[in-house]
């Protein structure tokens, strides 16, 4: 018994010896564990072994791009060719007029009966017998309307037209066999130039001289085949307003007698005492064929495809991209066969469109309204169209003889909020100016006109010309990064620059709804041109959370130079130290 | 990433705890009528014959450490939470040793029986021993809170070992005159498991101008029917140890070891004992090696970025070749079994000096040395303690010790009348615990037995 209690005893001493050696911690409950976690990193460097980063290596060049390496720069280039219609001035058809005839009655020593007895003996005529014609003339007017526009005015009309002048004798074809006009002479309009059958025509005074015309029969014809109209002189009205020509004037015969002589008398029997002379007008259509005047034409039909900004550079084709190109150019020429053949000139304006979606075009044109498409008759003339003459010698390419065109603010053509989709090239009311012309065909196909153009843009950034740049690098957050903490970012590089421009880099983090995160602060960098292995320090410094992304901005002054690609930033022994924490559970 | 950390630090908390050091309980040392005291020194006998109760004889799970889960957990607003949370500050790091210790031990006694023949004390058991210990170095923490920096982070010396086996031992022990003691125990080793994880090497340099890893890390095992399960790096296109498994289990090794021991009393108070435990060997049937093949080396200087997308150093594409090779530097190799393999068993020497009070000879005082060797894992303790026979079945003792794993404190109970044994005792009391009972310090022990003296 006692000893049953002396082991009841100890095992209670010892158990609670046992209990005794141990408490419980409350602060310690491993089923209930915060297990987040930060891991942090402490200006940590990353050692990047980057190859030289040479310009090239930013611009790629592809094979139907529109940057080019010519002559070891970078060059905007774009080429093509145009055309225009078929040059054709509308033909003026001017339809004949109707000419009223005349008849006059000569009288004649017979009482005009037929004789039908011997007792009633005739009056024996006086012979010769003399007849005053007069003047006898009619009025005409040819009319025509819907001349066309191109033709402003009009000093001489080529035309293949007639006027034909009948004078008939009706009623003596039994009694006379011939007879005689004296002194006879015609009125036509003046200034016409052509081929009469009889006399001469005196364009100054239209009067045709014929003298002294036997007659076979009882019909004289008189036929005058025009060539040639001297607007002028003739009284031709053209009114350009209402695009319509009149010429109106009268024909008929301006002096002459009609003599019959004894000789001229098959018979006296029935011989009347009266007869009419019939005066009878014949003019014909006038067909326009050429004209002498003023012209004008405009050239129509001319369509050049956009030039596809493609190729471009990424640090150039950012929205953000804001560039004052220095001295771009337009190469245009021009084969003009009116000028050749008949001495006219063109002359057109220019304009350049930038295209960019969602914007308003943006247009640039000529600092003059036009320019004078004028080669002097030669074939393949050529034009610079640029803010300043590149000079002689420096044209481009087959451009050697170009003459050259103000065009200031094309050097803004890729100015404005981010580089163009494209560049629309358009003519403005390219035309054959208001010009004098002598003989000029109508209603006849003229050929074309016709040419080409290159754009030539160098990349080339004069001091003053200035890049800005935005590059906005987004899309990096996820659960991962929304759980990294960023006090400090530093890049540190040896850098080298024989890039003909200096830069200026700044940026913002931005977070995921694209916000620029706050109290971060960016010491930018300078980076001079012509620095060799200069120590190059970015940093970004502040807590950055939530990070989705950098902005980028860089400011890039040119000094007067073009890119090349054999143009470096050589940048070495870069180093990226950062420091942060990633804060996570597990 | 998440769920290596995770592992690690799931696997870092089941070795804390599992259980401890001392396969013995040293604070038994000095304790009059504690039944297995032949283990802790086998020229010790007992003055009663005995048989333990099958498997609860003699129950010793002990585990000890420099880093512990306080190292590990902290409590930030009411809320416990590991020492990567930001709230925790880097200066727990002041805490840890540079090479951090960390293991368990348990001797579960499936049978035992001691008695009086041959002249002397004779002893028979039947136990099964296992231990585990590992390194850890302090960079490993140091690299996970302090976080990435350029310099150089050496985790070399990460090891783990651990040994599983079972053991037959007979015992016995001599008086020699009336002032020496001896006694000795021959051990029949049945060895269970054996497996040693090296990293060699696990050195990250992060210079500002390259930066670069070497590795070697080595893996043995012992265990009958294990494999390695492999994969295909898609990355490096070579075969990699992915995991491993065992497909039958068993006996899988011999040997066989020696305790030795010796006791001298000069006089009726002072009492000088000396012990060498376990000294012996075990020769595994197998030996299941992965390995990285000696030193595995990366580095950033092999790599050139272009930017020039059609360059074949492209920078995308030197990157993906990069981490690509950086894969292959943790790459452990299936070396296939490489035969048999001998290893050395734990040695322990004990040296105890013991004094009783001389105007009370029922309390002593005893200053115990206690050595493990065990390699890198070898540790030592000094314990200085007192203990009280007041009455003849009662025993008790408490001491303090100071060692390889710091300060602790210990005590032991027995209970010895004839028909019935009972002890337990604590190498290192507890401490703080958590909620599930855990100890906070790495540190803890019992042994627990009951045993039929007759």
């Amino acid at each position: 018994m006692k000893t049953k209690s002396l082991l009841r005893s100890a095992i209670v001493v010892l158990a609670s010896a046992f209990v005794a050696t141990g408490c419980i911690d409350e602060n310690y409950d491993l089923s209930n564990v915060d297990t987040t976690a930060e891991l942090q990193v402490k200006d940590l460097v990353l050692p990047l072994d980057i190859d030289e980063i040479a310009m090239k290596e930013f611009i790629s060049i592809e094979d139907t791009g529109h940057i080019q390496v010519i002559n070891g720069e970078y060059v905007l280039i774009d080429s093509g060719t145009y055309t225009t219609d078929d040059i054709i001035v509308p033909a003026i058809n001017i339809p004949a007029p109707s000419v009223a005839p005349i008849i006059t009655t000569i009288k004649l020593l017979g009482n005009g009966n037929t004789p039908s007895s011997t007792k009633a003996l005739p009056t024996l005529p006086t012979f010769p017998l003399v007849f005053d014609i007069g003047r006898q003339v009619s009025e005409f007017e040819y009319k025509a309307s819907n001349i066309s526009d191109y033709i402003v005015d009009i000093d001489l009309i080529g035309a293949n037209f007639d006027i034909t002048i009948d004078l008939v004798a009706e009623g003596l074809e039994k009694n006379i066999k011939s007879w005689t006009l004296e002194d006879f002479t015609m009125r036509l309009p003046k200034g016409l130039t052509g081929e009469t059958n009889i006399g001469i025509y005196d364009p100054e005074t239209g009067i045709v001289e014929i003298g002294g015309l036997v007659v076979e029969g009882t019909k004289a014809t008189f036929k005058m085949s025009i060539t040639e109209v001297d607007v002028k002189k003739a009284g031709v009205v053209f009114d350009y307003d209402t695009h319509s020509i009149s010429f109106k004037d009268e024909i008929g015969i301006h002096t002459g007698h009609v003599v019959v002589g004894m000789s001229d008398i098959k018979t006296l029997e029935g011989l009347p005492s009266t007869a009419d002379l019939k005066i009878l007008f014949s003019m014909g259509n006038i067909n326009v064929e050429m004209f002498g005047g003023t012209i004008q034409y405009n050239l129509e039909g001319i369509e050049i495809a956009d030039i596809p900004i493609t190729g471009i550079p990424t640090i150039l084709s950012q929205e953000e991209t804001n560039i004052v190109l220095v001295n771009p150019q337009v190469y245009v020429c021009f084969s003009n066969p009116l000028g050749t053949n008949y001495g006219l000139h063109a002359q057109t304006g220019l304009t350049l469109t930038a295209k960019r979606p969602g914007q308003p075009d943006q247009k640039y044109s000529l600092d003059n309204p036009y320019f004078e498409l004028a080669c002097n008759g030669c074939q393949g003339c050529q034009f610079c169209l640029s803010p300043v003459d590149p000079g002689q010698g420096n044209y481009w390419g087959k451009f050697v003889n170009a003459q050259h065109i103000p065009f200031s603010s094309f050097a803004n053509i890729l100015s404005g909020k981010g580089l163009p989709r494209s560049i629309g090239i358009s003519l403005d009311n390219p035309c054959i100016p208001k010009q004098k012309i002598a003989h000029f065909p109508i209603g006849t196909n003229l050929g074309k006109m016709s040419g080409c153009y290159t754009i030539f843009a160098p990349l080339q950034l004069k001091e003053g010309s200035q890049i800005v740049y935005s590059s906005t690098e987004k899309g990096w957050w996820n659960e991962d990064m929304d759980k990294f903490s960023i006090k400090s970012l530093q890049i540190e590089a040896l850098v080298t620059n024989d890039l003909p421009v200096d830069v200026e880099i700044t940026g913002y983090p931005i977070d995921r709804d694209g916000n620029q995160i706050e109290d971060v602060v960016i010491e930018g960098f300078h980076l001079e041109t012509g620095v060799e292995d200069s120590p190059l320090h970015i940093k970004m410094a502040g807590k950055i959370e939530h990070l989705d992304g950098v902005v980028f901005v860089a400011k890039a002054k040119a000094t007067g130079q073009t890119l090349r690609p054999d143009e470096h930033i050589i940048l070495k022994n870069l180093k990226v130290k950062v420091s942060g924490s990633y804060l996570t559970e597990f | 990433m998440n769920k290596y950390i995770k592992t690690a630090i799931l696997s870092a908390t089941a070795v804390l705890s599992f259980g401890a050091v001392a396969q013995n309980t040293n604070s038994a040392y000095f304790i009059e009528g504690y039944t297995h005291r032949h283990e802790l020194n086998p020229a010790f006998g007992n003055e009663k014959n005995y048989i333990s109760i099958p498997a609860v004889g003699n129950i010793n799970a002990a585990m000890r450490g420099t880093i512990g889960l306080e190292n590990i957990f902290y409590n930030v607003d009411g809320q416990t939470t590991t020492f990567l949370n930001p709230a925790v500050d880097a200066s727990f790091l002041n805490d840890i040793n540079d090479l951090s210790r960390l293991g368990g031990d348990m001797n579960f006694s499936l049978m035992s029986a001691g008695f009086k023949a041959f002249n002397g004390y004779n002893t028979v058991s039947i136990n099964v021993k296992g231990n585990i210990n590992s390194l850890i170095p302090k960079t490993l923490f140091s690299f996970m809170k302090e976080g990435l920096e350029n310099k150089t982070y050496d985790i070399s010396n990460f090891d783990i070992h651990t040994d599983v086996y079972g053991e037959i031992a007979l015992g016995h022990s001599h008086q020699l005159g009336d002032k020496w003691r001896i006694g000795g125990a021959v051990k029949f080793i049945l060895g269970g498991a054996n497996v040693d994880a090296r990293f060699n090497k696990a050195q990250l340099t992060l210079g500002e101008d390259a930066w670069s890893a070497v590795t070697n890390a080595e893996i043995q095992a012992s265990v009958k029917g294990l494999n390695y399960e492999t994969e295909i790096n898609e990355a490096t296109n070579h075969e990699y140890v992915s995991g491993m498994e065992a497909d039958e289990s068993g006996l899988n090794g011999f040997g066989m070891a020696v305790d030795l021991g010796a006791e001298f009393k000069p006089n009726k108070y002072w009492s000088i004992s000396v012990a060498l435990l376990d000294l012996g060997y075990i020769k595994w049937n197998n030996n299941m090696v992965a390995s990285t093949g000696g030193d595995k080396s990366f580095t950033t200087d092999a790599y050139s970025f272009s930017v020039d997308a059609d360059a074949p150093n492209f920078i995308g594409d030197e990157l993906e070749k990069m981490v690509d090779d950086l894969s292959a530097i943790y790459e452990l190799e299936d070396k296939g079994d490489m035969g048999p393999r001998t290893t050395t068993l734990a040695a322990t020497l004990n040296i105890g000096a013991e004094f009783a009070l001389p105007v009370y000879d029922k309390l002593k005082f005893g200053l115990l040395n206690s050595t493990r060797f065990q390699g890198d894992y070898t540790w030592t303790e000094f314990r200085l303690g007192a203990n009280i026979n007041p009455v003849k079945p009662l025993s008790l003792g408490a001491n303090v010790a100071v060692g390889t794993y710091g300060w602790g404190f210990g005590w032991m109970a027995n209970v010895n009348v004839t028909g019935f044994n009972l002890f337990l005792g604590m190498d290192r009391t507890l401490g703080k615990l958590t909620k599930e009972g855990l100890p906070l310090s790495s540190n803890g022990s019992v042994n627990l037995g009951v045993n039929i003296p007759f």
